[in-house]
């Protein structure tokens, strides 16, 4: 019968799979919002189960924090740099992107399973999913150009070890795992600035060089 | 008994196999705010065509003739090893398990796809070549997804599949068993010619299956395009009766109960094709090289069925 941590290991993996066959960015940071989500009710699932309410806080600030307050926040990045909106010069192409994910999948099952006891924490064999999805966002980061992009690699490389501690290490303290949540959104709002300061110095340069070409042209 | 079953079978889906292309354009012209075709329209068409004078180039050899005469009969003895309105084999079923049918399918596509070369048109040419191409990557997946349910069933026979998931809830709920379903209804799309691969069109961009018999005309054409409706009739089957909505399809001889099903298998076909218009009509259709990222993710969908079953250890 279907078990609700394959669901969601697998619902992780194949989400992942659709980012690597995406292009425009906005679709991208959907896939990884309803990601969250899954993650998060996941965590939902795991706190109801096990009568603690840590995963159940946990999969509030999960379902907040990255399924929408961060996805927002990009989109609206989004809309302030237009020509961003989708990836035109992906380092691989979509269709061998996918097919190197999926080998990475396969290796990180295998590695977990060689390297770490497969009875481990509440989910067992299916702790191996998150694992595998390290391998995923790392891969996403490395295929593309586009940094918004690059940043749903890593935010999608952070639900992979938030599921993974959740799965496998069920006795990690809120504070860690609260901290992780919460560093990603500080991530997001530096990177912003930094995308945003790199932009105008792009523009100022531009317009530097533009001027004094002008003045060149006038002799 | 089980050899009138077999003619009840063929006539039922050779009949009824226009009738679903039909409906498919009216909903799809419907959805267009259009007044659209009469559901009847490929039957007219059908009659029009076999009534009408073949011509054939100059240039083709005999083969070019005779190829439609060979592909219909092979679609028509599909209907009959196939289970469409029973869950038990009638008289041909034990014939052929799933890899001997996609052979047989396969082996009309190629019969299909010479004689479009021996036509000597440069479109015939282009549809045959796109064909090709896609084909030789989708129907891998294809045997792909028919071992993964040999891996479920213990066997290939989609007899013996459909009586597996008609009876085990566990089979029927595990990963193994729906990602297959996603990956097979993915390459549904694709022979199919759906969105959003779309291989139907005549534009020169996606002219895919439109382009192999565009030299043919009168009888040929009709037989041509009649095989199609079968073909597309019998795979939207196989989806629902082997591996979406394998339920109620009759497990014993029993004439009320297979009348019954026929009722039934038709809303089922009918819901699969409202689905088809209502995937045409909302999402692009894809760049002709784009497609071969469509058929990498139905790749992946089959190989994450696998996976599955590796992951629970071999079991549910």
């Amino acid at each position: 019968m279907l078990s609700v941590y394959g669901i969601t290991g697998f619902g992780i993996i194949l989400l992942g799979l659709f980012i690597q066959w995406q292009v425009y960015v906005s679709r991208i940071v959907f896939t990884f919002a309803v990601s969250s989500v899954v993650v998060a009710l996941s965590l939902f699932y795991q706190g109801v189960v096990s009568g603690s309410a840590v995963p159940v806080a946990l999969a509030a600030l999960t379902a907040a924090v990255r399924g929408v307050l961060i996805p927002v926040l990009i989109v609206r990045n989004l809309h302030e740099t237009p020509w961003r909106a989708r990836e035109d010069r992906p380092v691989i192409g979509t269709a061998s992107s996918i097919l190197i994910a999926l080998a990475l999948v396969i290796f990180g099952l295998w590695l977990f399973q060689w390297a770490i006891d497969r009875t481990i924490g509440a989910a067992g064999a299916y702790s191996a999913l998150p694992f595998a999805m390290l391998f995923e966002g790392v891969f996403l980061i490395i295929s593309r150009r586009n940094a918004f992009i690059q940043m749903v690699g890593y935010l999608e490389v952070e639900n992979a070890v938030l599921l993974l501690a959740s799965w496998g290490f069920p006795g990690l303290p809120l504070v860690i795992e609260g901290a992780v949540v919460l560093d990603l959104l500080g991530i997001v709002v530096v990177a912003g600035i930094i995308m945003r300061m790199r932009e105008e110095s792009i523009s100022s340069d531009d317009r530097a060089a533009a001027a004094a070409a002008a003045e060149d042209l006038k002799g | 008994m089980l050899l009138l079953l077999s003619l009840m079978q063929l006539a039922y889906v050779a009949l009824l196999a226009p009738l679903f292309a039909g409906i498919l354009s009216t909903v799809e012209e419907k959805l267009e705010s259009k007044a659209g075709p009469s559901i009847f329209q490929r039957y007219f068409d059908l009659l029009k065509l076999f009534r009408k004078e073949s011509v054939v180039p100059t240039v083709a050899s005999p083969f070019f003739r005779i190829a439609p005469y060979v592909t219909f009969p092979m679609y028509l003895f599909l209907t009959l090893v196939l289970p469409i309105i029973t869950a038990f084999p009638l008289t041909f079923g034990p014939v052929v398990d799933f890899i001997g049918g996609g052979l047989i399918f396969g082996a009309a596509a190629t019969v299909k796809k010479i004689a479009a070369i021996d036509s000597r048109s440069n479109y015939a040419h282009l549809g045959a070549s796109r064909a090709s191409s896609i084909s030789a990557l989708s129907e891998p997946i294809m045997v792909l997804i028919f071992i993964l349910l040999g891996v479920l069933s213990g066997t290939n026979n989609p007899y013996v599949i459909n009586n597996t998931l008609q009876t085990s809830s566990a089979w029927y709920g595990s990963l193994l068993h729906w990602f297959v379903v996603g990956a097979f209804f993915m390459v549904l799309l694709v022979e199919t010619g759906q969105l959003p691969i779309e291989s139907h069109t005549s534009a020169e961009f996606g002219l895919i299956d439109q382009g192999i018999p565009i030299e043919y005309s009168g009888t040929e054409l009709a037989l041509f395009q009649w095989g199609g409706y079968v073909k597309q009739f019998l795979l939207m089957s196989v989806f629902l009766n082997v591996f979406s909505v394998p339920f109620w399809v009759p497990m014993k001889l029993s004439f009320p109960m297979i009348g019954l099903y026929l009722s039934i298998h038709f809303v089922k076909m009918l819901l699969l094709t409202l689905i088809f218009a209502l995937l045409n009509e909302t999402v692009s259709k894809y760049r002709l090289y784009k497609n071969f990222d469509f058929i990498t993710m139905t790749f992946a969908f089959a190989l994450l069925a696998g996976l599955a079953f590796y992951l629970t250890g071999g079991g549910i």
